[in-house]
């Protein structure tokens, strides 16, 4: 998939003006933080799922300078990534303010624990949801992942946030509620550089995720994001976009997925008949693909049954 | 994405003479190398001495089990001339017989969903019209704890007002989609007794008997089946009915495919 350096628009440029002197000097893909915009950062995580090799540590965080230290949007899986966030924050940005969970599954949430000291907000159906699969999520983490995950303890988000305009040391943010990955997922919108925290509800070079996922929903979230007016986007997972190109890839897997599924139900497939035959290009190409396709059709197969089979009476 | 395809009689022929010409003795060596294995085929193949591994009976797999209440599987015996019912296990499982698939005058493969409660083999084991067992199976790496888990139905308060439910459709080519709303409660999880469907029984028109399904706990829960049946079969329409174990009785036509 794309590799390349994202061409910067006219209004990325402008957008960044005041970042792109320290960028020139210090940015490397290589770096924990890799800048966005004027004190906009982003850490990305690994396109694939959960391993030893990349010790959970498979979602994107943004971090935000403020004046109050930084804001942090989403935590990543295990407590060591947790602590290196931590330590970066306080080295380069004088401190935590707070932290923002965009939904609540595990490889956004686990990293909370070296940040509890100070507010982590999410949406009241976030916490509850994470609350509940706590145990799950540790399992299949412990599981998947291994070693890399010792001593992670995730803390439960201890400020519900709605959605609205949120200010946190002079800067301005706009959070907006939107679901359809999971039950509540929250954007991010950077107001003063147009950045734009999308979570999981944007996915980049990286097959989306649905064990959650009301596909219906979904649609109506990202016409809402394409309507926003965003100078950057950071999706939940995959590399920082400049162009759009996150929000249609997403749209048109999506659409994708949904077509392959009930036309395979509508000819009487059974569910390892859908599932034994691999996306085709560009799909193939995705991270975390042909096995997050299978995953797909084990979790939402059966809603698709439901639609080409009548119920008898 | 296609249909698994019934290889063409005369292939299938040719392929088990040569199989039977090449044979000289049946190879007992177990590929899953598992424990179980004797146990469970004197337990539920009745131990007997002519039987093979065979790799004309399969099972398509994922081979890894993403959800270890739902591994959605396939058997298919249909290389295997005059098959008289098909037997499966899981070797390493609290309840390893899984069902009893009598295909009658069905085609010898079935797709199914099953319960896995940790990495095991699955056996699929075909006794012909000639008395010889072939068994087939696949290796399921897997998390597990999927016959442990309570039904995702108890999550609901008013379950039972679906329990029974019945979506069904017959395609022009033969095939039957089936599901059945059920708990398939394997008596493991607390306050969940055992409650799961015991039969599936699919009949002509006329009631006369055409494939059968003795089943078990590991089954999943609202069990989604596909058969393969003579198209013919498929275009009149199909009598349906199941059974669970507290005395529910499922009666259902299915119309025939447009």
């Amino acid at each position: 998939m794309k590799k390349d350096i994202p061409k910067l628009t006219r209004r990325a440029a402008l957008a960044g003006a005041v970042a792109l002197p320290a960028m020139a000097r210090a940015a490397s893909r290589h770096d924990f933080l890799q800048p966005v915009a004027d004190g906009a950062w982003i850490h990305v995580g690994d396109t694939e799922t959960f391993s030893r090799n990349n010790g959970g540590d498979i979602a994107n965080v943004a971090v935000f300078a403020t004046d109050a230290g930084a804001l942090i949007v989403d935590a990543g899986s295990s407590a060591a990534f947790s602590e290196r966030l931590r330590a970066e924050v306080e080295r380069r940005f004088g401190g935590l303010a707070a932290t923002v969970l965009t939904h609540h599954h595990p490889d956004h949430t686990f990293g909370t624990q070296a940040l509890a000291d100070r507010p982590i907000m999410a949406q009241p159906a976030t916490a509850a949801r994470a609350e509940a699969n706590l145990a799950d999520y540790a399992d299949l983490l412990y599981r998947e992942v291994g070693l890399p995950m010792r001593g992670t303890e995730p803390a439960l988000p201890n400020q519900s946030v709605a959605g609205g305009p949120l200010t946190i040391g002079g800067r301005r943010f706009e959070l907006v509620p939107l679901g359809g990955h999971t039950e509540a997922d929250l954007a991010v919108l950077d107001v003063a550089t147009g950045t734009l925290v999308a979570g999981d509800l944007l996915f980049l070079d990286r097959a989306p995720t649905v064990p959650d996922a009301n596909l219906g929903r979904w649609h109506k979230s990202l016409d809402h994001l394409a309507s926003l007016d965003v100078a950057a986007t950071i999706p939940g997972h995959g590399p920082l976009d400049r162009q759009g190109d996150a929000l249609r890839q997403t749209r048109d897997y999506l659409d994708w997925l949904v077509a392959r599924l009930a036309d395979a139900a509508d000819r009487g497939l059974g569910m390892i008949e859908a599932m034994r035959e691999d996306p085709p290009a560009p799909w193939a190409d995705l991270g975390a693909n042909p096995g997050e396709y299978r995953r797909s059709v084990v979790q939402i197969y059966a809603g698709f049954e439901t639609e080409a089979l009548p119920l008898l009476r | 994405m296609t249909r698994i395809p019934t290889p063409a009689a005369g292939l299938a022929g040719t392929a088990s003479a040569t199989a039977a010409a090449t044979t000289a003795r049946a190879d007992h060596s177990d590929p899953f190398d598992s424990g179980m294995w004797d146990f469970h085929r004197a337990e539920h193949l009745g131990d007997p001495t002519d039987w093979r591994f065979d790799p004309d009976v399969r099972l398509i797999s994922p081979g890894e089990a993403d959800d270890a209440r739902h591994l959605p599987l396939m058997l298919d015996a249909t290389r295997v001339e005059g098959v008289e019912r098909i037997v499966v296990t899981a070797d390493y499982s609290p309840f390893p017989w899984v069902m009893t698939f009598t295909p009658g005058r069905a085609v010898a493969r079935l797709g199914f969903g099953m319960k896995i409660d940790q990495g095991t083999a699955v056996r699929v084991s075909a006794l012909g019209t000639d008395g010889t067992w072939r068994i087939g199976g696949a290796f399921i790496r897997a998390a597990g704890g999927g016959c442990g888990v309570p039904a995702k139905a108890h999550e609901r308060p008013d379950w039972q007002s679906t329990l029974g439910q019945t979506r069904a459709r017959l395609w022009p080519d033969g095939r039957l989609r089936l599901r059945i709303t059920h708990p398939m409660d394997t008596g493991l999880a607390d306050g969940a007794p055992q409650f799961f469907l015991t039969e599936i029984a699919v009949a002509d028109l006329d009631g006369a008997p055409f494939a059968d399904l003795e089943i078990g706990v590991p089954l999943e829960e609202d069990p989604s089946l596909a058969l393969d049946l003579p198209p013919e079969m498929a275009r009149a329409g199909v009598r349906v009915t199941a059974r669970d174990n507290m005395g529910l009785v499922i009666d259902h036509l299915v119309p025939g495919a447009a």
